[in-house]
């Protein structure tokens, strides 16, 4: 069960991938164009595979076990599977990651896994635990500076970078990975996006009241929590009337406009960027390509 | 709310890394931001809340922060009536500055709200 809510969740993100190809907007400046292979990098590369983040659990508990931390077995697949590269809220990036995944919202929002056994034990034990999982306090830190100027660093010491050398092959590239989608978002025009959003919302409207579910601006997901609730654990698939909504929706997303010109918008906006780190992007797919193999023979070997 | 729109150069690297320090851990599975960069400042919030919510924080104040959380938080800006993630902080890790978007979040969204999952 709960390595089939893996896979679900694998193949949502293939499925993503593979729709977002049959997109085939075409794009560019005017005299810039992107790849269709680089459009397909940079979209597998904003969506984290859930696979990845159940994996750094898995070694990371291996790790901690070793250690006397007897920290139990449970799903810890998070991602980004269905969130438009643009980031604007309620928008999918498909039709077929919406309709395997869902609406994040209806998730539950335990804690994690690895929090929640922190937190399970004596506050004075807490501090010796947080050494095992993330080093001294005074450990040292793997650090990335973005594009954007953001500097983001993670430790170079316990357990947990353990877990990313075991999955990502180092601290650093484990970073640059899961950061990919912020140097993505630095580069959105969010002005021209929010028209893009506007000039295709009535329609959207339209058809989602056509099929049944009454939506002002993009708040399916606030609706979806009215009729299904927060029943979802981590990992677990969505209800199946969840799954005919989320369809339904992504689907009138597409029909309307909403995700093949939004995307569009970024492929265009971001032409000059993309073009410039081609060799980075793909530098970086080769990576996330090798962390999900080193990662499935984690989740099958647990 | 900030809707200044800012252009990197395409001559900065995509992601420079390599740099090794030392740093003082965040609260145990809390998620901590911070006003001023390296963690300066005023904490403008300490949250360990797991729920799918929305935190709210003061408006165009956000520079920095620790998640100690294995769940990502984001920072979302309200863009022409619509809410747009515009950084994501991975679980377990340290944000020392959010560069281009420092001092422009509206408010931050926990667990899996707004499909920051």
């Amino acid at each position: 069960m709960k390595s089939n809510a893996v896979k679900m969740l694998a193949l949502a993100f293939a499925g993503a991938t593979m729709t977002v190809l049959m997109i085939g907007c075409s794009s560019g400046d005017g005299t810039i164009t992107v790849p269709e292979q680089t459009r397909e990098s940079i979209v597998a590369l904003t969506q984290t595979p859930p696979e990845l983040s159940q994996a750094t659990f898995l070694a990371a508990r291996q790790c901690l076990q070793s250690k006397g931390y007897d920290v139990p077995y449970a799903s810890a697949a998070s991602g980004n599977q269905t969130a438009s590269i643009v980031g604007v809220a309620g928008l999918f990036a498909s039709e077929s990651a919406a309709t395997a995944y869902g609406y994040s919202s209806t998730f539950r929002g335990d804690p994690d896994p690895i929090s929640a056994y922190e937190t399970s034990l004596p506050v004075t034990d807490q501090a010796k635990f947080q050494t095992a999982y993330s080093g001294d306090p005074s450990s040292e830190q793997v650090s990335i500076t973005l594009t954007s100027g953001a500097k983001v660093s993670q430790s170079a010491e316990g357990c947990l970078a353990e877990a990313n050398i075991a999955v990502y092959g180092s601290v650093a590239t484990g970073l640059k990975l899961v950061n990919f989608v912020n140097e993505v978002y630095a580069q959105v025009d969010i002005t021209e996006v929010v028209a893009v959003v506007k000039t295709n919302l009535n329609a959207y409207h339209e058809c989602m009241s056509a099929a049944g579910y009454e939506i002002s601006s993009l708040n399916a997901a606030d609706v979806a929590v009215s009729k299904f609730g927060r029943y979802r654990g981590a990992g677990d698939p969505p209800s199946a009337d969840e799954k005919t909504m989320a369809s339904k929706d992504a689907g009138c997303q597409a029909k309307s406009g909403l995700i093949t010109d939004t995307n569009k918008s970024f492929f265009t906006t971001a032409a000059s960027w993309i073009t410039t780190h081609e060799g980075q992007i793909a530098a970086q797919q080769e990576a996330l390509t090798q962390a999900k193999q080193k990662a499935q023979k984690i989740i099958d070997n647990a | 709310m900030i809707k200044k729109k800012f252009i990197a150069t395409a001559s900065v690297a995509l992601a420079i890394g390599g740099g090794l320090f030392a740093v003082a851990p965040a609260n145990a599975a809390a998620f901590t931001g911070y006003s001023g960069t390296t963690y300066s400042g005023t904490e403008l919030v300490n949250s360990s809340t797991t729920a799918n919510t929305t935190v709210d924080i003061a408006d165009n104040l956000l520079s920095s922060a620790k998640n100690a959380q294995g769940r990502r938080w984001c920072a979302v800006n309200q863009e022409g009536g619509f809410n747009v993630i515009r950084f994501i902080f991975a679980p377990n890790t340290n944000t020392s500055t959010l560069g281009q978007y420092n001092k422009t979040t509206d408010f931050l969204w926990a667990g899996t709200a707004g499909g920051c999952s």
